[in-house]
């Protein structure tokens, strides 16, 4: 029995300590709710559709969404196309670099580039 | 195979949300006003305000909790939806005091009332919800920031 009292006592202390600070949380909390609900109560109070096409609409989107992203994995739609885009992009990459890196006429002697020139600007050795 | 796991735990939490939020209140407040042979009337209660209410901010605690509850782990959709779910409780608890049912005034016959008020207990739950409250908005804001973290880490499980 002494224990209890000493918790009690203990316990009523630590509420004292904090009232000043929890009064005023629970005000807030209560002025909000208050002023909500009110507001429910006043415009959305008649019938139970609005809340029942709320949940409906609450669950067929959570079922869409997580079909489109469950989170495992990128999206089933749109990571079929994105995968299809990258793999464009990367063949259309390749194939420009390819293509750019054989075109390009380089110095015999010190690899800079050099065009339709036969001389290189750069150590002036001969390309022919 | 992530989304039907997802959508299963979803359908699970709105059925357990449904019960305990409408299905058994509903049921309890039924028998209570219903029950016939005890020395108990029910003087204050407005039986239909009370069970609008509950269902009505039941089914939306129910609706944001299966959007919760099938999203990914660590998710902001996630993160998001949990917080209006702690929101819409403290409405659906505030809707019994509100509707009246946090203040009930027992008549016993021949001998004489009593009343026993919820409100006390509701206000600490009150406190309760709003330490709720900022623990995810911090949810929300660490699973921003550590979004592509968290995402590398889901997609390795």
């Amino acid at each position: 029995m002494d224990f209890l009292e000493v918790l009690a006592e203990i316990v009523g202390s630590i509420l004292i300590f904090l009232k000043p600070l929890v009064v005023p949380i629970g005000q807030w909390m209560v002025d909000w709710i208050t002023t909500t609900t009110q507001f429910f109560k006043e415009n959305l109070g008649a019938s139970l559709t609005f809340y029942i096409v709320i949940c409906a609409i609450l669950v067929v989107s959570g079922i869409v969404i997580n079909i489109l992203w469950p989170g495992d994995r990128p999206g089933s739609i749109f990571s079929k196309g994105v995968e299809k885009i990258e793999e464009y992009e990367d063949k259309i990459g390749v194939s420009e670099d390819e293509d750019i890196v054989d075109e390009i006429k380089r110095c015999k002697d010190c690899g800079n580039p050099v065009g339709d020139s036969e001389i290189c600007p750069l150590c002036g050795a001969r390309q022919i | 195979m992530g989304a039907v796991k997802n959508m299963v735990r979803g359908f699970l939490f709105t059925g357990i949300y449904v019960v305990f939020t409408i299905v058994i209140p509903l049921i309890t407040f039924t028998l209570l006003f219903n029950i016939e042979g005890l020395p108990i009337e029910w003087e204050k209660q407005d039986q239909q305000n009370i069970t609008f209410w509950l269902t009505a901010f039941g089914l939306l605690v129910s609706g944001f909790a299966f959007f919760k509850y099938s999203s990914p782990k660590q998710s902001i959709r996630k993160g998001i939806f949990a917080l209006i779910q702690v929101i819409i409780n403290c409405l659906y608890l505030w809707s019994y005091r509100f509707s009246g049912a946090a203040e009930i005034t027992f008549i016993i016959v021949d001998y004489g009332f009593f009343s026993l008020s919820l409100a006390q207990m509701i206000l600490i739950y009150m406190g309760i919800y709003f330490l709720t409250i900022i623990l995810k908005v911090y949810d929300v804001i660490d699973f921003t920031i550590n979004r592509e973290k968290i995402r590398e880490n889901r997609m390795k499980e």
